[in-house]
């Protein structure tokens, strides 16, 4: 039997983010907020210090900030006919498991979403008509516009400290940045980071090609900053080993280093980590959450901790998972195409190219997790005509380096042997002479990939795992075979020595390698509760006492990094909280 | 949930050695504890003077195995010293016996399915059972084929034993040859690249083979001043700085 | 007369010295700012340690002599007292100096900021 707490105005599921940035802005607004995180508390002192965070085996290997399998997985397949089967440990995505959640591990890059994913599917039908959409892709608009989250992506790039170069500041076109952006109130708050020789290359021929390069902006500090809350960033240090692990500098913009230490000096903060939410409660009458049951998962005890407000701010596919297991909503059948909570779960697609120069020093070991020069030409910018290429959606492509260490970075050229004298003599040749070129691509909702519960298997605490149905369709194989092509024709007019071409990903998604940690949807947001989980403010349409914030909330995915948003968001759902509390109620 | 107990274990173990040599017992412990002498700087243990293997996990057959295959894929040349001696083997072994090879974050419950290959790994095997299993598979192919175990046969039969392995050409009954292979290839390269904290890349021969500079790396300066440039380095680990 | 002589000149000694203190302080402010690039690790305030250990009392400290901070082996070993001049050449290149030490910080390469830091930390970490 659930022990009973007393009740607080707001409870947290899970402090990375989105939560952090929501218990900084409810306190701040005089209310009281436990959050309730599974993981443990890690800082910057005790375990993200040289030398012990200079460890690939630990972090990179063995995931070592990230989600445990043996306690809670999902499972997988490609579609409905498949028997869906345990990822029995991570490969193809990483949510994060400690206080400061994934926001721990990210390299930083951070993108402003615009108004061609926000109203996707009336930009599309209005420019290419409406059988352009393949009937099975279920794209709708979002609800929300750019120029509605401006203030609040402003908001999360100080917070964060964003390094990079405006190319469009309230319509003006700006040199050096990003000319394909929708207009900014202002410019970043930090300068772009140094450029390394790999992105300096690829800006080069990019330029030289007609493309328009610039610096990918990033929550690294390319110097020593301090944001507007008073959270000191040190200045980037280019150590190389950004991705996966936490930042020895405090330069990499992270909840336990901003939002969630100044939480905590509040007298009305708490927060319980080992704590593991099993269950979101409802009352009686099905249309209020009444607040959380929880494990201490270091004896086991169970609690129950009543909340006027619920707040879901764990890894996006995992408050998916809560809510099914909550009965929040109705769940999502594929076959009808009603209901809404498991809907529109979308995904990244890529493709890279390796490229050899002999002669060349490209100190792979030296780089930021942003050390990538970017052309957005075949993503946001609408002048490039999907027509021809009949696919919707569009790619980022990159030229650099981020955290690529020796356990899983020795490139060689494709054919050598991967061991013996032969292989050394390559990996010592080559190491030093490449670098690569990739692209990330959107995914669109497709009316087939989706998430439900899994009929057999069940996680630590006897619930059933989430099963995961996804697989890339037509859309993504057009669009990778687009990608690849574009990296190799820019890749060769590089002159390398020579080259790993880059080819389009047209087999099954499998759950092995890693490929992105960009999971999207399940719970949408919208305009509509018979196709949306959420409203534009991330509450649920069916209990307007919860907000689920996070990238859940995509109605698909794009080829930016999703944190920018997911910060602006959480920002936005603040400010529409404090509204709320004032008069509960649904606020669309 | 049952990880975290062994992963304690494994930190507290690896103190107890650390302590054992600071401790005055260090008489013994070439024997016992190469991974406690791997954490001295480079100077102190050059990759020469390999001290010999003591194995946690290993039996004696796969003893003979993992020996003979990390030096076969990593022999010994102008760049870096062989296998054994940079401590692949012990990596290995270290690796198998403790957490990851018993099973940490791994998800263990079934039933148990082949599945697709797309759906990843799905044996009801800890890293630990896979590399014992798959040993002994390997060695009844060669065996079968050669009439001797892995470690007895010639240079060239065992390439040939690597590239059926590796391409999944070879056999082995129940179990899935790539599963196998595909551990086996991890846990060597991270023998060779890991920190050698871990037990393996002694000297830090696998990161001097590329000029990894290792665990020291403030390179804000050096973005420019190395700007296409070789970076000279002589690589620190974590032992070096702890 | 001669009175008056000794007024004038201990006026002017008193003149110099004040202009001396006002740049002293003058870039002391300008090294208040510079060391935000400190800050995120170290506090001048005492017994406050973050990734790096607190500064306060640091002139005139033995390195690695705070009990409560563990420091790397490089620091403990390195010998060095800090004054204005030792950390004058730590603060340009800390691995140059100290080889191995785990501070996450490549230098202040400009002279005239390192010596804006150093009038700083003498004023505030007292």
């Amino acid at each position: 039997m659930a022990t009973r707490l007393k009740e607080v105005d707001v409870v947290i599921i899970g402090l990375g983010w989105t939560g952090g940035i929501l218990a900084k802005e409810l306190t701040d607004a005089g209310m009281k907020v436990v959050a309730i995180e599974r993981g443990e508390t890690r800082s910057t002192e005790k375990d993200y210090s040289v030398p012990n965070v200079r460890d690939e085996l630990r972090y990179v290997q063995r995931h070592d900030l990230m989600m445990n399998t043996a306690r809670d997985t999902l499972t997988v397949r490609n579609n409905r006919s498949e028997e869906a089967l345990p990822m029995r440990r991570l490969g193809s995505f990483l949510p994060g498991e400690v206080v400061g959640g994934s926001g721990v591990h990210w390299s930083g890059h951070t993108w402003r979403w615009t108004d061609m994913e926000f109203k996707v599917r009336s930009l599309y039908e209005e420019r290419y008509g409406k059988t352009f959409i393949p009937a099975d892709m279920t794209i709708q608009d979002w609800g929300i516009s750019y120029d509605e989250l401006e203030p609040y992506y402003d908001k999360f790039e100080r917070t964060a400290a964003i390094s990079g170069k405006a190319g469009n500041i309230r319509g003006e076109i700006l040199a050096g940045g990003n000319p394909f952006e929708s207009p900014r109130s202002r410019e970043y708050p930090l300068p772009p980071l140094t450029p390394i020789l790999a992105s300096q290359m690829f800006t080069d021929a990019a330029r030289n090609a007609g493309y328009h390069p610039f610096p990918r902006p990033s929550a690294n500090a390319s110097r020593a900053y301090t944001n507007p809350d008073g959270s000191k960033f040190g200045a980037c240090q280019y150590c190389g080993y950004c991705q996966r692990f936490g930042c020895e500098a405090n330069a990499k913009g992270s909840p336990h280093m901003t939002v969630i230490p100044i939480a905590m000096r509040s007298p009305d903060f708490e927060l319980r980590t080992h704590s593991w939410v099993t269950r979101v409660n409802k009352d009686s009458t099905g249309k209020k959450v009444t607040g959380v049951t929880y494990t201490n998962v270091l004896n086991g005890e169970e609690f129950e901790q009543p909340a006027a407000v619920v707040l879901m701010c764990a890894y996006a596919i995992n408050n998916v998972h809560l809510m099914l297991l909550s009965g929040i909503g109705k769940p999502y059948d594929p076959v009808s195409q009603t209901g809404v909570v498991g809907k529109n779960y979308c995904y990244q697609t890529g493709a890279a190219a390796t490229l050899f120069f002999e002669g060349r020093h490209f100190n792979p070991f030296m780089n930021a997790g942003g050390s990538n020069a970017s052309i957005d030409d075949f993503n946001i910018n609408w002048a490039f005509d999907r027509a021809p290429h009949g696919f919707v959606g569009g790619y980022v492509v990159g030229g650099g380096f981020n955290t690529v260490l020796p356990i899983g970075y020795r490139p060689v050229p494709a054919g050598t042997p991967q061991w013996g004298k032969a292989w050394k003599a390559a990996t010592a040749k080559w190491y030093q002479t490449a670098m690569q070129i990739s692209a990330s691509g959107s995914v669109m909702a497709n009316r087939n990939n989706y998430l439900d519960l899994d009929p057999t298997y069940k996680n630590a605490f006897g619930l059933p795992l989430m099963r995961m149905t996804f697989d890339y369709k037509e859309n993504e194989h057009k669009m990778g075979r687009h990608a690849a092509d574009f990296i190799n024709q820019t890749a060769k007019s590089m002159n390398p020595t020579t080259m790993n071409p880059a080819t389009a990903r047209t087999d099954p998604w499998t759950v092995v390698p890693y490929q992105s940690t960009h999971n999207t949807g399940g719970t949408i947001m919208g305009t509509n509760p018979r196709t949306s989980a959420l409203n534009k403010y991330l509450q649920s349409w069916d209990c307007h006492n919860l907000f689920v914030v996070g990238a859940n909330a995509f109605p698909h995915n794009s080829a930016y990094n999703p944190t920018g948003p997911v910060g602006a968001l959480a920002y936005w759902t603040a400010d529409a909280i404090k509204r709320y509390v004032k008069k509960p109620g649904p606020l669309v | 949930m049952s990880d975290q107990p062994m992963k304690d274990h494994d930190v507290g173990r690896r103190d107890f050695l650390r302590k054992a040599v600071a401790g005055g017992v260090a008489a013994t412990t070439t024997a016992l504890a190469p991974p406690a002498l791997a954490q001295q700087p480079a100077a102190a243990a050059p990759a020469q003077e390999a001290p010999t293997a003591a194995y946690e996990f290993l039996n004696l057959d796969e003893q003979a195995f993992v020996e003979a295959l990390v030096n076969h894929m990593i022999p010994a040349d102008g760049l870096t010293p062989k296998g054994t001696d940079l401590g692949i083997n012990v990596y290995i072994d270290r690796a198998l016996g403790g957490a990851w090879g018993k099973g940490d974050r791994l998800y263990m419950q079934g039933p148990w399915k082949i599945g697709q290959p797309g759906q990843g790994y799905q044996l009801p095997l800890t890293p630990a059972q896979l590399y014992r299993a798959g040993i002994e598979a390997t060695n009844a192919y060669c065996v079968r084929t050669y009439k001797k175990t892995f470690d007895k046969i010639d240079a060239t039969q065992r390439e040939d034993v690597l590239i059926g392995l590796s391409t999944g050409k070879i056999d082995l009954g129940a179990l899935p040859t790539r599963t196998f292979w595909t551990t086996v290839y991890q846990t060597v390269m991270e023998g060779m690249f890991a920190d050698p904290i871990y037990g393996g890349n002694r000297g830090k021969a696998g990161w001097k083979l590329i000029g990894f500079p290792g665990a020291l790396a403030v390179n804000r300066e050096n973005v420019e001043k190395y700007r296409d440039k070789p970076f000279p380095t002589d690589p620190l680990g974590i032992a070096d700085m702890s | 007369m001669g009175r008056s002589i000794v007024i004038t000149l201990v006026c002017a000694i008193a003149l110099v010295t004040a202009a001396a203190a006002g740049q002293d302080n003058e870039a002391a402010a300008r090294g208040e700012k510079r060391f935000e690039e400190c800050a995120s690790c170290h506090s001048v305030a005492a017994g406050e340690h973050g990734v790096g250990p607190s500064l306060h009392g640091i002139i005139g400290r033995r390195a690695a002599s705070i009990e409560d901070f563990r420091y790397s082996p490089a620091m403990r070993k390195s010998d060095i007292t800090w004054t204005p001049e030792t950390l004058n050449t730590f603060i340009a290149d800390p691995q140059m100096l100290v080889p191995a030490n785990r501070m996450a910080y490549a230098g202040l390469i400009d002279p005239a900021e390192r010596a804006d830091l150093i009038a700083y930390l003498q004023q505030a970490t007292k």
